[in-house]
């Protein structure tokens, strides 16, 4: 179950952030549709080789791109729930300054990394899009398709970090500890609490329905 | 101080920092490139991250998390648990045996020991507050139960070492069935031991008659066809494990559509699950294998390997050698990463000393085992974490730590009698 | 006179292979040192160590990442199908011919490579013979009609759907399983390499006729090269020469050990050895691999450019007989 949109406050950055995690959910649907038409060419595959003795050739071939690309869409969302792991040794004993100050430059370090690994990305589709690269499979599969999808993710990934440093930036400016915990923050106990015992109750509740 | 000392120093202070683990990875590469390299290794990394991103082995991840998230839905796996919950929590530690047991099933139908993780994860987690368990051993039951998953068959680790190795895929399978029991006992008589010590550990007691638990065996169907559909499929020979996982996904959305639980609601939170904890995975085995990329050319990979093999110690001391390093660099290594750069070294020098591939294969998939529940970087402490969605992931190493022993119990053990792994190869190869 | 001190940084080939281990490891570590009286070092890791899959290699070559590198030529047909030429499926079916063609091609490829100085080209080495491992009651060539063939590469996915064979692309590792239970019939790999993965335990015939080669590149980054002092690019590029000519002689006994080893065959020198049944090419395989290869030649033809099939006609095709026809 995902919690409800961030409070990212009313300002246009807070509503240009709120978009972003609209859409961002959005791509992490059209990431899983993906998927799921992975498995279902990838089933399709194994069952008509298994009955009629040939191959459509190129299910994990296909299924790699669906994967890689559905991988990057999926970044941004990550991002947004706050998911990605952090080791908090240290964390839970800081003043709530100090928290914020490491929150803040957490976020700038993987906004920094996701940067970083989308420039050299670009080199590769580049590359692929100059020399008019095919895979070297049956498929022929140009390989610019795939890797342009799959960038675009990592630019989405990079774009909507961006947009969480910058209204991470001015809360910290402005003090505001509340919306800088929101955007950039470890989830708090009570956070997790409230979700774990809320999800657990609907299934077992789901289950005896 | 030595490139060891340096960069062991960096990543935690990265770490130490709260930087979120895959932007460690990637940034530590990105520093050392300059320390170390003349050439400009940090262009590698598009080009990298592209070739680990679209691997068709890969593709299980999330394709096993999925099947787990749908059974989970389903609510088959809930009531799977209940029913391992009815024949296990008698014992001191109630449900946390429930969590190997079932873990020891799923891993006979996962082959990954991140989705074994993630699917009991996702069941067993509501049951902390409810029955009042000692929240670290819980959680480090959840993360240690999920590495069953590589050692009992189907495992792709075991795929890529007989790979790397040229040892024979179905051997290992076979050889990695009874070690793989032997760690689900250990890790049972841990929690038994941490029980009777601290009772209250051990949540409220969860009490059922026979007559409760025969009733209740029938509710392992849904998770038996699923198996059958799964690991059936690998052993008929009519498919590879993504392949696998692809059917068991469809076998297990068959059964939810059966059961009349998939809605719209249903796949969207199957969906962004999914999503979330492959993507989450997937950016620390991308910013990892650069890491490794970078590691390898600055040749800090050699420095760490050549101290080991350097040594000239006799079988049994190199196998305690062996044993150390792959602890300590399983600390903080992604291990597929580890695997592909250190078995083609190290499988050679210890098979040159007189110890089977088959079994040094299973002793091996014991310490990336390990790996994944030893901090600062243990994928499944990250998918127990992920499941929790926030909290102290203290809580889950600390309580990983006790199943860790048992591991290493696993390892002795199989250096003392190793027919552990090798019987069943010998009598059915 | 002495040559100036200096370092390589080697990314070799695959390091489980024999090519990487009797061969290339030892030339880079010891060879070259010894050769140089200590001059020139070099330390290498195999491309799979270093995490990598092989295709971005050349890429990485080209932007400096990597100085030396050596690599399967097939895996850049992705960039530009040109790296397919020498070893298109059924045009070389023995080591002989394999080292003719690839000589004859050398040049193009060592234009292509070198243009903006990117890389440049030192040699071409090679894998044993890729030949057909099945799981079937094979007599001949035509008998992989209406098979299904695990092939790693677009030019033997041609090959084997011009026989009127099923291509299908697995994992190397698959493989074994994939063969014991009938998943695919046969398949393609080096018949050392196929022995070193106990290919023999599952498949039960061995077709001895070499599809093609998996020739490897052997080449250093173009401005890396280009500041060498001349004497140290004469004294690399001649060591390597030699690197390549002993790759070539041992890629032919290489070749017969594998045929000899699967088949358990009294010449087989390797402690375990193979029950497999060694099927032999007739004449009328022969016939049929001729016709075969043109199909794969003109499908290749396809995706290259003119210039490309060009150069084909001019070195390859002259020295086969063979045209590529655009
Ligand atoms: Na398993
Ligand atoms: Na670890």
């Amino acid at each position: 179950m995902s919690p409800l949109p961030h409070p990212y406050g009313p300002s246009l950055l807070g509503r240009s952030l709120a978009l972003a995690s609209t859409l961002s959910r959005a791509a992490v649907w059209a990431g899983a549709a993906l998927t799921g038409a992975s498995v279902l060419l990838v089933t399709y595959d194994v069952v008509v080789r298994r009955l009629f003795g040939h191959s459509l050739g190129g299910a994990d071939e296909l299924s790699g791109y669906a994967f890689a690309i559905s991988v990057t869409w999926a970044l941004a969302f990550t991002a947004l729930e706050r998911a990605n792991v952090r080791i908090d040794v240290l964390y839970q004993y800081l003043p709530t300054r100090l928290a914020a100050v490491l929150d803040w430059l957490a976020l700038a370090s993987l906004g920094g990394f996701a940067a970083c690994l989308g420039w050299y990305a670009s080199d590769v589709l580049q590359t692929s899009w100059t020399a008019n690269s095919t895979a070297n499979t049956p498929l022929g599969t140009p390989l610019w398709i795939p890797q342009l999808l799959w960038l675009a993710g990592l630019f989405w990934f990079v774009l909507v970090l961006a947009l969480m440093l910058l209204r991470a930036s001015t809360a910290l400016v402005t003090g505001d500890w509340e919306t800088l915990r929101a955007v950039a923050g470890m989830k708090s106990a009570v956070e997790e609490a409230e979700e774990g015992a809320a999800e657990g109750e609907r299934l077992v509740a789901a289950e005896r329905a | 101080m030595g490139m060891i000392g340096v960069s062991l120093v960096l990543l935690l202070v990265l770490l130490g920092v709260c930087i979120p683990v895959g932007a460690a990875l990637g940034l530590l590469g990105l520093i050392l490139e300059p320390l170390y390299s003349s050439l400009p290794l940090a262009r590698a990394m598009g080009e990298m991250a592209w070739g680990s991103s679209n691997e068709f082995l890969l593709v299980a991840i999330p394709l096993f998390v999925m099947l787990g998230e749908i059974l989970l839905r389903a609510g088959f796996a809930q009531r799977m648990y209940e029913a391992m919950a009815k024949w296990l929590s008698w014992l001191p530690g109630g449900l946390m045996h429930a969590n190997i047991g079932a873990s020891t099933v799923f891993a006979a139908t996962s082959g990954s020991s991140v989705a074994t993780a993630a699917t009991v994860g996702t069941v067993a987690l509501p049951q902390i507050k409810r029955f009042g368990y000692n929240e670290p051993l819980f959680l480090g039951s959840i993360a240690a139960g999920g590495t069953l998953g590589i050692l009992i068959p189907p495992s792709i680790n075991l795929v890529i070492y007989g790979v790397l190795t040229n040892t024979s895929v179905p051997k290992l399978y076979l050889a990695g069935i009874l070690p793989g029991i032997l760690a689900a006992l250990l890790f049972m008589a841990v929690i038994v031991a941490a029980c009777l010590w601290r009772p209250a550990w051990g949540g409220e007691p969860v009490r059922a008659s026979w007559r409760e638990r025969f009733a209740s065996l029938v509710h392992l169907l849904p998770p038996l066809a699923i198996f059958i559909l799964v690991v059936g499929s690998i052993y008929a020979g009519l498919a590879t494990p993504t392949e696998a996982a692809a059917l068991g996904v469809v076998g297990a959305l068959v059964l939810a559509l059966a059961a009349g639980r998939v809605s719209w609601q249903m796949l969207r939170e199957v969906a962004e699950n999914t999503m979330r904890s492959t993507a989450m995975i997937m950016l620390i085995v991308i910013a990892a294998g650069f890491l490794n990329f970078v590691m390898s050319a600055i040749g800090l990979t050699d420095a760490i390997t050549s101290s080991v093999a350097g040594l000239g110690w006799p079988p049994m001391a190199m196998l305690g050698a062996m044993v150390v390093f792959y602890v300590i660099l399983g600390c903080f290594m992604e291990t597929l990463s580890m695997m592909i750069t250190t078995i083609p070294i190290v499988a050679p020098i210890m098979t040159a000393l007189g110890f089977d591939p088959i079994w040094l294969g299973i002793v091996i998939i014991v310490l990336v085992e390990t790996a994944l529940i030893t901090p600062p970087v243990g994928l499944n402490l990250f998918v127990v974490q992920s499941l929790r969605k926030s909290g102290s992931i203290q809580a889950v190493i600390v309580g990983a730590l006790p199943f860790v022993l048992a591991l290493f119990a696993v390892i002795a053990l199989l250096a003392l009698a190793p027919d552990l792994a090798l019987w069943l190869p010998r009598i059915f190869g | 006179q002495s040559l100036p001190k200096t370092h390589l940084k080697v990314t070799g080939g695959l390091s489980n292979l024999t090519a990487y281990q009797d061969y290339e490891r030892p030339f880079w570590t010891k060879t070259i040192g010894e050769k140089s009286q200590g001059q020139v070092t070099a330390e290498i890791k195999g491309f799979n160590e270093m995490g990598m899959k092989g295709p971005e290699l050349l890429r990485l070559l080209g932007s400096g990442v990597i100085e030396y590198g050596t690599a399967t030529l097939s895996y850049f047909a992705s960039d530009n199908p040109i790296n397919e030429a020498i070893d298109l499926a059924g045009l070389a079916t023995d080591v002989k011919t394999a080292r003719t063609l690839t000589d004859a091609f050398q040049p193009v490829l060592a234009k292509t490579y070198g243009e903006g100085n990117k890389v440049k080209l030192l040699g071409i080495s090679t894998y044993p013979a890729q030949v057909l491992f099945c799981n079937a009651d094979i007599k001949g060539l035509g008998d992989i009609k209406g098979k299904k063939v695990r092939t790693s590469s677009r030019t033997q996915a041609d090959f084997i759907e011009a026989l009127g064979g099923t291509s299908v692309t697995m994992a190397f590792g698959d493989v074994v399983p994939a063969m014991q239970n009938k998943v695919v019939d046969c398949a393609i790999t080096g018949s050392l390499s196929g022995y070193s993965a106990k290919w023999y335990e599952v498949a039960t015939h061995l077709l001895a006729l070499p599809v093609n080669w998996n020739q490897q590149v052997h080449a250093v980054n173009g401005a890396t090269w280009s500041k060498y002092d001349p004497a140290l690019q004469k004294f690399l590029q001649t060591e390597v020469d030699g690197l390549v000519n002993t790759i070539w002689d041992a890629a032919a006994k290489q070749t017969q050990q594998g045929y000899d080893c699967n088949t358990g065959a009294a010449a087989c020198t390797l402690p375990v050895k193979g029950k497999m049944v060694l099927v032999t090419p007739s004449e009328q395989d022969k016939a049929l691999l001729k016709q075969v290869s043109e199909q794969v030649v003109a499908k290749w033809a396809q995706r290259c450019s003119a210039a490309c099939v060009n150069d084909f006609n001019t070195t390859i095709g002259k020295t086969l007989g063979v045209v590529a026809k655009k």
